[in-house]
């Protein structure tokens, strides 16, 4: 074939620069480690890319999920621990109480201030926050104090149901907190017991109040279990004199608790209704003709919760007086209590058993997350990085045939007629 | 010897002409578009004497260009080829490094973003990682807008090129003509080739051909003419054709190339294939468009689902969750997605808006809406298949809507009219758009606005779930009531059990006076041991609560026992279920007929049969006025054929209470018989004693829960009464009249009907007196509060389980994880793709493009390379060969030059004799 001049300087041309973009893409890949730059490069392969990238982004965001995780839920296992020592201790006192024989009025006295003060503990411990400044036992409302009131006001949790959850992979949540109410409040009670509250709608300022009261016939009581009671205050001339009053109905049949029909009220008066012995304090708001006033609500429960019981252990060691009534009473309220502790203990080591499942699953689910991101770097490395040795000897051949091409047109070029004429 | 003279004289010529033309090529020999030239040489005519012919010499006929017309042809086709490649592949260059760099692609942005979100999940109460998510979310926002802004950029390259390549186009195209003109000037003065200008011709047409495909038709005469496309013609003879680039009919962000003329302009952008423009429009077309729209699409997707999410949750003061990031229909972004075609006749005061409805049925196209040249009827097609998505009739009256693909294209007035043309960009600017709109930390809703409780007191096992909001708007986008007033659920409720396996949910308002909700959910099953759904998931559902003025208590009857009962009363009437589908209007009808004196427990049965009907009967009726009655023989309360009495050797028991004197332990008495009555409990029918709220007096309450007919009969003293009340009051005294004789009165159940979305009730007559009056508004009332919940577990009697507004809920984190899910969502294509798989499957586009079109072009290039080659093969000039050339050629001359000095000498040989 015939060549023309410009043919050779073409030729020359292509093959160097053709060499030169194979040489500098390879200078590329080695210089980053990766073989795969741009997508266009190989599509499947950068799309895996992409997935896997997110994927790792996702693990590593797990793993600092699961951390989180683990903090609150060791706060969580320490603080039930502090409260399982502390029913370790009432428990203690119980036993001790046990001794109606030989214990005295002031030293049951002294038995229920220590109780005081380890309520006035507990409800520390119950009320702990974390390290974001929230209450743990509190469900959703963490800014909230969960647990609130004393002997005098009833105990409330004020907190919701509810877990707060984590997500520790894409499928898996884990709760990081447990609500107060399932592990503290409702524990099921040696008897049946029951729960006094105010009614959120009440207006009475400041708030009149129910005490926790004490059940003090409990035969009594579990013929009306489980019926709820509803004290409802009256308009105030439906007694002579007229004057604040109250009604107890039963809730669910609306039927008037018999002798509690307009009973005037006199705060701080102890109530006993259908074996239950309680009180009312304050100025309850009086209701009309057609409207009740402030209302109180004594539910019959199967559970108690765990202020309560101390603060019903407290109060039933408050009133012996001597008597061989009041000292049967406390060592009832022992049993009671023992049992009830029993069972908070229970409770609680249910709930520590499941912290540990939990942060069981979270090292297994970090562990986990560890092994997937392994095989997913091993898949990437596979699909992104270069090859060391191939590229190096790929380099070394393009350097080979670039020197090539350049002394070729170094030589052909010098090839001319016109040097020679 | 002149002769000899002459002859040498034209070997003289002969030689310098070709080394003239020697040292041309050699002069030319970089020269583009050159090709060596040759000369002709021919014998001059021979003289003829006696002995022979004598030669006289030499001469050049031609100068001619070595070429090879096949191989021009096909290095303007391979060089459109080429260029077209190099032009696609330069651009889609740009849009592949983009979309994956890290630093402006979207996927690390998409990660960041999603991460940033699960730190706030996992310390909802903390503001510092609120502020870090609200950062984040603009850091998205800017990436998407700054993806936006440099692929808008490569799009005004496109323009900007397209204007530099149409002036080219124009200046090479008069260029062709002009030397059109000059070669047939130069043909028609000499019968020789202009061989330099046909070069210079060739040169230009390859120039163009890296421009734009052409097409060249030999005229004669030296003339040649040049068309583009499909036959349109650029260069005719000597006059060439105007290209201007104009803006889009449609869409005027894209410029299009048209012809030019005094009249106006003819857009033949889309004829035009091949070379520089060619490939700049089908990198427009292919990739560009759809790099805009998927862009644009998982932005929309992104906004939208995030603020839907975001709207359900609560924040930290108890509010709703605002827009998260801009609203996708804001009515500003709304009217830049559609254009009306420029040539759309006048006046342009056509407004239309197009709004996302449904953002899993969105896709990346663009729409086209067409109205039909003849009449009103249009139809939308879909660009990407060509299908037709809509087609109807323009609306008559404004504003009108219609919606395909998710997409609402809103008629808000003008005057639209046949032959109109629309161009629909749902999605395109969607990335540009797209803003974060909150900003402060604490306005992020996490917390979802339901909590539930289970009641301490509750004896049972049973447990609420946490519950959920579902929608805060109707079926027809309204917002519902259970969440319309700020910072509570209105009403609370309350699900309270009636029996172990039935429950109500009550308005709880009042805690301590629960009441039926509007329309009420009462009396509903409760299966232990499986999830048991508290509310309806279906939006259009309704209920309608029978309140007929048959239902109740029927006629009372006395006379000798055993008397027998009385029916009910009820009516026989004709009930129709119509079902309309939403999407055809078409409708089907179920009927029945109840017999009379049905019982609402086979009222109920028999509707429950229906398609799209749940039927759910109960009854209940009062037992009072116990002090009108002595526990004196033959007293004797029966219901449903069970004797309540107890006696004992003919004559009543002495443990049955007086009710005349203890009216409230016969009320016990009565209770504690019927509930211990196997028959009674067996039906579902059970009792309460309670005190009547208004008179305090006893009343015996007695329940069906499955809508039972109830039959009392009472035989008694003479005188003796027994008042018995229906639910709605109506009451019936039974009397008795001694020994022997009863009094009978039947009290019958009530009916409430659930219908399924898109079901309607009617009935014959329409004043029924089942149902009332059918045709009143609000007959049937819609039961769907958007929330859901439900129980698990034994429940026993009386169980409670309240829902309420989740105030000051702050470490609840809920509604965060909802939002954090929306990551690995399917939101896309129907459920088909996550955000992040959409944002994947354009990456993997382009970089497929980009890879195909890089071979396409290294294949292109070798097919020219080749090309070239074989050009410069046969017309390039050798250097070499023109020396040796050179060489010959100066040898002839010599050689020639001798001659004449033979010549000379034989002349001066000849002079010197003399």
């Amino acid at each position: 074939m015939r060549i023309s001049s410009i043919q050779i300087f073409d030729i020359a041309n292509d093959s160097i620069s053709q060499s030169n973009q194979a040489i500098a893409k390879t200078q590329a890949q080695l210089s980053t480690g990766q073989r795969v730059l741009t997508p266009s490069d190989d599509p499947v392969a950068s799309t895996k890319i992409l997935e896997i990238e997110q994927n790792l982004s996702r693990l590593e965001q797990y793993g600092k999920n699961i951390d989180i995780a683990e903090n609150n839920l060791s706060q969580e296992e320490s603080t039930l621990d502090s409260i399982a020592n502390l029913l370790q201790r009432v428990r203690e006192i119980a036993v001790q109480a046990g001794n109606t024989a030989t214990y005295t009025n002031s030293e049951y006295n002294a038995l229920a201030s220590e109780v005081d003060s380890r309520l006035d503990e507990l409800m520390n411990l119950l009320n702990t926050k974390n390290a974001g400044g929230d209450y743990i036992f509190a469900g959703y409302t963490g800014g909230d104090k969960p647990f609130v009131g004393d002997a005098q006001s009833g105990f409330q949790y004020t907190g919701t149901d509810g877990n707060v959850n984590i997500k520790i992979s894409d499928s898996t949540k884990v709760a990081t907190s447990d609500s107060g109410k399932a592990v503290f409040v409702d524990i099921p009670a040696a008897q049946n017991s029951f729960n006094t509250s105010a009614s959120a709608a009440n207006t009475s300022n400041p708030a009149s109040m129910i005490s926790v009261g004490q059940v003090v016939d409990q035969a009594v009581y579990d013929e009306f279990y489980p019926k709820d009671m509803v004290i409802s205050f009256k308009e105030d001339s439906a007694i002579v004199p007229a004057g604040k009053n109250f009604t107890i109905t039963e809730r669910s049949t609306g039927n008037i608790v018999p002798g509690f029909q307009n009973v005037a009220f006199i705060s701080g008066q102890t109530i006993e209704v259908n074996g239950l012995s309680f009180n009312m304090t304050g100025t309850p708001t009086s209701g009309t003709v057609t409207q009740d006033g402030d209302q109180f609500f004594v539910d019959s429960s199967q559970n108690q919760d765990v202020l309560t019981t101390l603060a019903r252990f407290s109060a039933a060691m408050k009133q012996v007086d001597g008597t061989q009534e009041s000292k049967d009473f406390v060592s009832q309220m022992v049993a009671d209590t023992l049992n009830n502790t029993n069972n908070i203990q229970t409770s609680i080591l249910e709930t520590t058993a499941e912290l540990g499942a939990r942060l069981n699953t979270l090292e297994s689910t970090k562990e986990l997350h560890l092994d997937t991101g392994l095989v997913s770097r091993e898949i990437m490395s596979e699909l992104r990085d270069l090859d060391y040795a191939e590229a190096a000897s790929r380099l070394a051949s393009q350097t080979l045939i670039l020197e090539a091409a350049q002394a070729t047109f170094v030589r052909v070029s010098q090839l001319t007629l016109f040097s020679r004429l | 010897m002149p002769g000899l003279l002459d002859t040498a004289v034209t070997g003289l010529r002969v030689s310098q002409t070709a080394l003239r033309t020697t040292g041309h090529n050699i002069a030319n020999a970089n020269t583009p578009g050159y090709s060596r030239q040759g000369i002709d040489i021919e014998t001059n005519p021979a003289q003829g004497n006696g002995v022979g012919f004598i030669g006289n010499g030499a001469r050049v006929t031609a100068i001619e260009r070595v070429v090879d017309e096949f191989l021009v042809a096909q290095l303007r086709t391979d060089t459109s080829l080429s260029s077209e490649l190099e032009a696609f592949n330069e651009n889609i260059r740009q849009l592949d490094s983009l979309l994956s760099d890290p630093s402006t692609g979207l996927s690390r942005g998409l990660d960041k973003f999603f991460s940033t979100m699960e730190n706030g999940a996992d310390d909802p109460t903390s503001i510092p990682s609120r502020q870090l998510i609200i950062s984040e979310a603009e850091n998205l926002s800017q990436r998407f807008n700054t993806l936006y802004d440099s692929v808008e950029t490569v799009s005004k390259n496109i323009n900007q090129k397209l204007s530099v390549a149409v002036s080219q186009i124009n200046a090479l195209a008069e260029n062709v003509a002009e030397i059109n003109k000059n070669i047939a000037q130069s043909i028609g003065v000499s019968d020789q080739p202009p061989n330099d200008l046909l070069d210079k011709r060739e040169e230009a047409l390859r120039q163009l051909s890296q421009l734009v495909s052409i097409d060249v038709v030999d005229q004669g005469d030296g003339l040649l003419n040049v068309s583009i496309g499909s036959g349109q013609s650029l260069v005719v003879g000597g006059d060439a054709r105007k290209l201007a680039l104009v803006d889009g009919v449609l869409d005027p962000q894209q410029k299009e190339i048209a012809y030019q003329d005094s009249v106006g302009s003819q857009v033949i952008s889309n004829f035009l294939n091949g070379g520089e423009v060619g490939g700049l429009l089908d990198f427009r077309e292919s990739t560009l468009t759809a790099s805009f729209n998927e862009l644009g699409r998982i932005a929309i997707v992104l906004s939208d689902t995030f603020n839907d999410m975001h709207s359900k949750g609560i924040d930290l003061n108890n509010q709703f969750g605002g827009l998260f990031f801009n609203d996708v229909n804001d009515p500003t972004v709304a009217g830049t997605r559609v254009f009306g075609d420029s040539t759309n006749a006048p006046p342009s005061d056509r407004v239309m808006s197009v709004e996302i409805n449904d953002t899993s049925q969105l896709t990346a196209s663009n729409y086209v809406l067409e109205v039909a040249s003849g009449d009103t009827s249009y139809r939308v097609t879909r660009e990407t298949d060509g299908a037709v998505v809509f087609s109807g009739a323009l609306p008559s009256s404004f504003p009108a809507s219609i919606e395909f693909d998710g997409v609402q294209l809103n008629f808000s007035g003008g005057s639209f009219q046949a032959g109109d043309r629309f161009l629909i960009q749902p999605t395109r600017t969607g990335a540009r758009d797209i803003g974060a709109a909150l900003e402060r930390p604490d306005q992020l809703a996490f917390a979802s606005p339901v909590v539930t409780t289970n009641d301490t007191g509750n004896t049972g096992n049973a447990q609420i779930n946490a519950g959920s909001l579902v929608s805060l708007e109707d079926v027809n986008g309204n917002a519902l009531s259970l969440f319309s007033t700020p910072g509570q659920m209105s009403p609370p409720l309350l699900v309270q059990f009636t029996t172990p396996t039935t429950y109500d949910v009550l308005d709880n308002s009042d805690p301590a006076n629960p009441v039926q909700l509007d329309p009420p959910i009462r009396n509903r099953t409760y299966v232990p041991g499986q999830n048991n759904s508290l509310f309806t998931q279906d939006p259009g559902a309704s209920v309608i609560v029978a309140n007929g003025a048959s239902l109740g208590i029927g006629v009372a009857a006395a006379g000798p026992g055993p008397i027998a009962a009385n029916p009910n009363g009820y009516p026989s009437e004709i009930f129709s279920v119509t079902y309309t589908d939403p999407a055809t209007g078409g409708t089907q009808v179920q009927s029945l007929s109840t017999s009379p004196d049905d019982s609402a427990k086979s009222i109920a049965s028999q509707l429950s049969n229906l398609s799209g009907v749940t039927a759910n009967a109960r009854n209940s009726m009062t037992l009072s006025g116990f002090g009108g009655l002595t526990n004196n023989t033959p007293l004797q309360l029966d219901i449903n054929g069970v004797d309540l009495v107890e006696y004992a050797a003919g004559i009543v028991d002495g443990d049955v209470p007086n009710p005349a004197t203890d009216p409230m332990a016969f009320n016990n008495y009565l209770a504690d018989r019927v509930n211990a009555d196997t028959t009674l409990s067996a039906a579902g029918i059970y009792a309460v004693a309670g005190t009547n709220a208004v008179s305090g007096n006893p009343e015996l309450r007695i329940f069906s829960a499955q809508g039972d007919d109830f039959n009392v009969t009472l035989e008694a003293q003479g005188g003796e009464t027994l008042n018995v009340s229906d639910y709605n009051l109506s009451a019936v005294n039974l009397t008795g009249a001694g020994a022997g004789n009863e009094s009978t009165v039947t009290v019958g159940g009530t009916v409430d009907v659930e219908l399924s979305s898109d079901f309607t009730l009617a009935t014959n007559p329409v004043l029924s007196g089942l149902f009332g009056d059918s045709s009143a508004p609000g007959f049937a009332k819609s039961s769907y509060l958007g929330i859901e919940a439900s129980i698990n577990g034994v429940a026993d009697t009386g169980d409670r389980f309240t829902l309420d507004f989740n105030t000051d809920g702050i470490s609840d984190n809920r509604n965060a994880i909802d939002l954090v899910n929306l990551s690995s969502a399917e939101v896309i294509d129907d459920g088909l793709k996550t955000m992040s798989d959409s944002y994947g499957t354009l990456v993997e586009l382009v970089g497929i493009q980009t890879n195909a079109s890089g071979i396409n072009l290294q294949a292109g290039q070798q097919v020219l390379n080749q090309t070239e080659d074989l050009r410069n093969s046969v017309s390039g000039v050798n250097l070499d060969e023109e020396a040796a050339r050179l060489i010959q050629f100066e040898q002839i001359y010599n050689a020639n030059a001798q001659v004449i000095s033979v010549a000379r000498d034989l002349f001066d040989r000849l002079i010197s004799i003399f």
